[in-house]
C-alpha cells in the first residue's frame, strides 16, 4: 500500500509548491521616498549626445486604480470624492488651488477682488469653450451657481460653499459672486466650483448624470458603471496640451486587489496605499493630506470641564509611536491645533503635547480625579486604521490611571451617538476633514457654542464674539493672526485630544512624473511619462 | 404535475414578498440613512431637508405602504447614490453576475461529477482520498485567501491573467475558478455519497449479475437515480453562489456585477438600491429553486404522475 502514501505525499509537496511559489516575491521591491516627503527627483544619467532637441511628449494611455465607483458625474451633487476625482479632469472651477498649497492661480477666472461687503467680482477668461462647443462666459457662472444652489439638488458641496447666495452677470465676461455676510473664503471657496453649461444641463436633465460636458482638458468617452471611466483629451481645450491623450479610472474596491494591479502593471497609479503596502509597490508618493483623526472631549461633563484633566488626555497620548507603529511613518503628529500649521491661519509656534506620564499624572491628582469612569466611543472601518487608533489611545490613557471604557460601535450606532449634542459622550473619536484648509470651520463648528458638533466649554465669554468677528474679517493677515492666537488658547484649553494627520498614499509606475496634490485631485493634465 | 408546478410557483411568490418585506424593515432599523449620507458637520436645516425629501419623516406604517404600493408595480424609487430607478441599476447589474456564476457553475459541476463518482467506485481508495482531499480543500479555503493567492502566482508572477476587472474571456478564468471551488468541494462529495447509497442497492446488484457492464452500471443506472440528490445540491449551491459568494469573489475581482453592487449600497447607505437588488437576488434565487423543483419531475416519473 506504500504507493497511496507515495501518491498522497506527491499531492501533498504539489499543492504546499504552488502556494510557496505563489507567496515568494517576485523581486525585491523598490524602495519609495520617506512617508509624507516628495520622491527626490533622480538625475538621468546624461547621455554621450549634447544636442537634445525639445523632450518628446510620450503619449501612452494612463490607468488610475481608485477604490469606488463615483456617485455620479455632476460635480455639484453628493460629494463623495470619488466623483471628484473624476469629474477634476471634465470640469474647471474659476480659480484652482496650487499644487501643494492652499494658495490660488487663475483657471476660468484671470483675476478677483472683494467689491463690498457681500459681492466678489470676478473677471473671467474669453476663450473658454464648452466640450459641446458653447462659449463660456458669465451667464454660465451664474447660472451653475444658481443650479448648485437650488434647494431642489440638496448638493452635497454646501458646506464648501456656505455664505455664497447668488451669482449675477455684470458684463459677458464679468460676474458677482454674491454673498448672505462678509466672506473672505469666496475665492477659496470657488476653487471647488466646478462650471457647468447651464443650458446643456437643463436640455439633459436627469442625465446629467453620465453625461458631463465641460470646458476641461479631457473629455468623457464612456462609463462603464461598476467597472471604469474612460476621458480622452479634449483637443479645442484652451489652456497648455496635456501630454496624455487617454486616461482610463478602474474601480478596485479591495486594496490588495489595486496593489495587485499595480504590480502587474494594469494601473498605473493607485489611490489609497496602505501603509503596510510600502515595502510591496514598485514605487510609491505620499503627501500630507487634510484629515485629522482627533477625540472630541465633551468639555461640559463634571470631570472633564477642568482644563487639567483634557490635558492630561494629551499627555498620556504617544503620538510618535501611533505614527510609526500604526501608519508606518505615513503621518505627522499634529502641532496642537485641529489642522496644519500651513493652513492660512495655522500657527508655527505651537508645539505637541509631549508624552508625559508622570505629568499627566500630576495633572489629575491635581484636579482631584478620584477613578471616576470616563466613557470613550468609537468606530470601526470608516477612516484608516480607527478601530487600532482608538484601541491604542484608550490603553494609553488607560496607563495615566484614568478609569476608560472603551466601547466600538458599528457606524451608524457611532453616528447617532456623535450627533446626540444634548446627552453628548465623554470622549468621541472623529476624523474631520479640512479641504478649504480653513480655520473657521474647526472654531465655529467645534469650539464656539453654537457649532454644530460643539461640546466645548459655553461659559467662555469673549470666545464665541472672538470667533464669529473672524469668521467675516476681511484683511486677511488681522484673520490670519487672530485664529493663530485662538490655537493657542485651544492649546492650553483643549477641546480634543489632538492625534495626527494622516498621508495620502499613491502607489505610482516609476516611469510616470506624477505628484500628488493636497487637495486629493488627480489632474491628469499634470502628468508626463518619464518613458 | 400542474397542481405542483402552481404550488412551486406561488411558494417563489410567497419567498420573494417576505423577502422583500424584510428588507425593507432591515434597512429601515439599523441606522438612520440621512445622518449616514451628509457630512459630519452637516447643518440642522440640512439633516431636515433630506429627510424630508426621502420622505423619512413620515411614520414607518406610511412609508411601507408607499413602498409596497410602487413597489407591486416594479418601482423601488431612485438609488440615492447614483440618482437613477433602483430597480435599473440593479439589472444592469445581474448580466455580470449571471455570466460569473454560470461560468463557476459549469467548472464545478465538470469538475464535481466525475470527482464524486470516480471516488464511489472504490470507496477507501487511494483514489477516494485524493478526491476527498480535494473537495475538502475546495470548502475549506476562504474565496478571499484563493483569490489572492492565485492573482499573484497567475497575474503578477506568471503574467498570463488580469489581475481584476471585466473583459474578454481571459478576464473570467481568474473569478470564476475561485468562485467555483467551494460548491464543486460540496458538490463532489455529495455526488459521492448519493453514488455509494445507490450502488448498494439491490437494483445495481441485479444489473451487475445480469452481466451489465460496469460502465453502464454507475453512468446510467446509479447516476441516474442518484440524479435527484445530485440536482438538489447543484440547486442549493447555484442559489448560494447567486445570493453570498458572489459578493467577496466580485468585491475581490471587481467584477461589477450584483454582489459587489450590494456592498457598494451598504457603504453609501443607499437603501432603495439595496432593496432593489436584495429583491432580485431573491427573484434569481428562487427562480432557480423552482427549475430544480421542476426538474425533479424529469428524473422522478412519481412526481410527473402526481395528478
Amino acid at each position: 500500500m506504500s504507493w497511496k502514501k507515495v501518491l498522497v505525499l506527491l499531492l501533498a509537496l504539489v499543492l504546499v509548491g504552488t502556494l510557496a511559489a505563489a507567496c515568494k516575491k517576485k523581486e525585491e521591491p523598490k524602495a519609495g521616498p520617506t512617508p509624507g516627503q516628495q520622491e527626490p527627483k533622480k538625475e538621468e544619467p546624461k547621455k554621450e549626445e549634447p544636442k537634445k532637441e525639445e523632450p518628446k511628449v510620450i503619449d501612452k494611455p494612463l490607468v488610475i486604480g481608485m477604490g469606488a465607483d463615483p456617485n455620479s458625474l455632476d460635480p455639484h451633487a453628493l460629494n463623495d470624492g470619488n466623483e471628484r476625482l473624476i469629474t477634476a479632469n471634465i470640469f474647471e472651477p474659476l480659480v484652482r488651488q496650487l499644487p501643494t498649497s492652499f494658495e490660488l492661480k487663475p483657471l476660468l477666472a484671470t483675476k478677483w477682488e472683494n467689491v463690498n461687503d457681500t459681492t466678489w467680482r470676478f473677471w473671467l477668461r474669453n476663450d473658454v469653450k464648452f466640450h459641446n462647443g458653447e462659449p463660456f462666459n458669465a451667464e454660465s457662472v451664474a447660472g451653475t451657481v444658481k443650479r448648485a444652489l437650488n434647494p431642489e439638488l440638496n448638493s452635497g458641496y454646501l458646506d464648501l460653499w456656505e455664505g455664497i447666495s447668488d451669482a449675477k452677470v455684470v458684463e459677458p465676461f464679468v460676474v458677482d459672486i454674491i454673498t448672505k455676510d462678509r466672506n473672505p473664503l469666496v475665492p477659496m471657496r470657488m476653487a471647488w466650483f466646478p462650471m457647468m453649461d447651464p443650458k446643456y444641463v437643463q436640455s439633459v436633465g436627469k442625465d446629467v448624470v453620465e453625461k458631463a460636458v465641460g470646458t476641461g482638458p479631457y473629455k468623457l468617452v464612456k462609463w462603464d458603471r461598476g467597472s471604469g471611466i474612460e476621458l480622452a483629451r479634449n483637443d479645442a481645450y484652451w489652456g497648455p496640451k496635456p501630454a496624455i491623450g487617454k486616461v482610463t479610472f478602474k474601480f478596485q474596491k479591495e486594496d490588495a486587489t489595486r496593489l495587485m494591479a499595480l504590480r502587474n502593471g494594469e494601473v498605473h497609479i493607485a489611490r489609497d496605499m496602505l501603509p503596510e503596502f510600502k515595502d510591496q509597490m514598485p514605487g510609491f508618493k505620499s503627501i500630507s493630506g487634510v484629515e485629522f483623526p482627533v477625540f472630541r472631549i465633551n468639555a461640559k461633563h463634571p470631570i472633564l470641564k477642568d482644563k487639567r484633566i483634557r490635558q492630561a488626555l494629551n499627555y498620556a497620548v504617544d503620538k510618535e509611536a501611533l505614527k510609526d507603529q500604526l501608519y508606518s511613518g505615513f503621518a505627522r503628529v499634529t502641532q496642537c491645533q485641529q489642522g496644519k500649521v500651513e493652513f492660512p491661519g495655522g500657527n508655527p509656534n505651537l508645539k505637541p503635547y509631549p508624552l508625559d506620564v508622570a505629568k499627566a499624572k500630576q495633572l489629575l491628582a491635581d484636579a482631584g480625579y478620584k477613578g471616576q469612569k470616563i466613557e470613550m466611543i468609537g468606530e470601526r472601518g470608516r477612516w484608516l486604521k480607527d478601530g487600532e487608533l482608538i484601541e491604542a489611545v484608550g490603553a494609553m490613557v488607560k496607563d495615566i490611571g484614568v478609569n476608560v471604557d472603551v466601547k466600538i460601535l458599528e457606524f451608524s450606532k457611532w453616528l447617532e451617538v456623535y450627533f446626540d449634542l444634548g446627552n453628548p459622550t465623554d470622549l468621541i473619536f472623529v476624523s474631520n476633514s479640512f479641504d478649504l484648509g480653513d480655520q473657521d470651520r474647526p472654531f465655529s463648528g467645534y469650539i464656539a457654542s453654537t457649532g454644530r458638533s460643539s461640546t466645548y466649554l459655553d461659559n467662555i465669554p469673549d470666545l464665541d464674539a472672538k470667533i464669529l468677528e473672524l469668521r467675516s474679517e476681511m484683511d486677511i493677515q488681522k484673520r490670519n493672526a487672530g485664529y493663530a492666537a485662538l490655537w493657542e488658547r485651544a492649546c492650553d484649553d483643549p477641546p480634543w485630544i489632538y492625534l495626527l494627520n494622516l498621508d495620502d498614499i499613491y502607489g505610482v509606475d516609476p516611469n510616470l512624473n506624477f505628484d500628488p496634490r493636497q487637495d486629493q485631485k488627480i489632474l491628469v493634465q499634470e502628468i508626463t511619462w518619464k518613458k | 404535475m400542474h397542481r405542483y408546478i402552481i404550488g412551486r410557483l406561488l411558494f417563489a411568490i410567497v419567498v420573494v414578498l417576505a423577502a422583500s418585506v424584510l428588507v425593507w424593515l432591515l434597512t429601515h432599523w439599523v441606522g438612520d440613512p440621512v445622518k449616514l449620507l451628509l457630512p459630519l458637520d452637516a447643518s440642522r436645516d440640512q439633516v431636515e431637508q433630506l429627510r424630508s425629501s426621502l420622505g423619512l419623516d413620515q411614520p414607518l406604517w406610511v412609508q411601507f405602504k408607499a413602498f409596497a404600493a410602487k413597489a407591486v408595480r416594479g418601482d423601488f424609487g431612485d438609488s440615492l447614490w447614483q440618482r437613477r430607478p433602483a430597480m435599473t441599476v440593479a439589472m444592469e447589474r445581474l448580466p455580470a453576475t449571471i455570466k460569473l456564476v454560470g461560468a463557476a457553475f459549469l467548472v464545478a459541476v465538470i469538475l464535481a461529477i466525475p470527482l464524486g463518482v470516480l471516488a464511489s467506485i472504490k470507496p477507501g481508495s487511494a483514489l477516494d482520498r485524493v478526491t476527498s482531499i480535494l473537495a475538502l480543500q475546495g470548502v475549506c479555503i476562504p474565496d478571499f485567501w484563493l483569490g489572492l493567492l492565485m492573482m499573484m502566482l497567475f497575474s503578477v508572477k506568471l503574467g498570463w491573467l488580469p489581475t481584476s476587472g471585466i473583459g474578454g474571456f481571459n478576464y473570467l478564468i481568474l473569478p470564476a475558478l475561485t468562485l467555483s471551488l467551494r460548491p464543486m468541494g460540496r458538490m463532489a462529495q455529495m455526488v459521492r455519497s448519493a453514488m455509494l447509497d445507490q450502488l448498494g442497492e439491490q437494483y445495481v446488484t441485479t444489473a451487475r449479475a445480469k452481466g451489465v457492464s460496469e460502465l453502464k452500471v454507475v453512468l446510467v443506472h446509479a447516476l441516474k437515480n442518484a440524479a435527484i440528490s445530485i440536482v438538489t445540491i447543484a440547486g442549493w449551491e447555484l442559489g448560494r453562489m447567486l445570493a453570498g459568494y458572489t459578493v467577496v469573489v466580485e468585491w475581490l475581482f471587481t467584477w461589477p456585477g450584483i454582489g459587489m453592487l450590494v456592498i457598494q449600497a451598504i457603504d453609501n447607505w443607499d437603501f432603495p438600491l439595496l432593496q432593489a437588488s436584495v429583491i432580485l437576488i431573491g427573484v434569481t434565487v428562487s427562480m432557480v429553486n423552482l427549475f430544480v423543483d421542476l426538474s425533479y419531475s424529469f428524473f422522478d416519473p412519481r412526481i410527473r404522475g402526481e395528478d
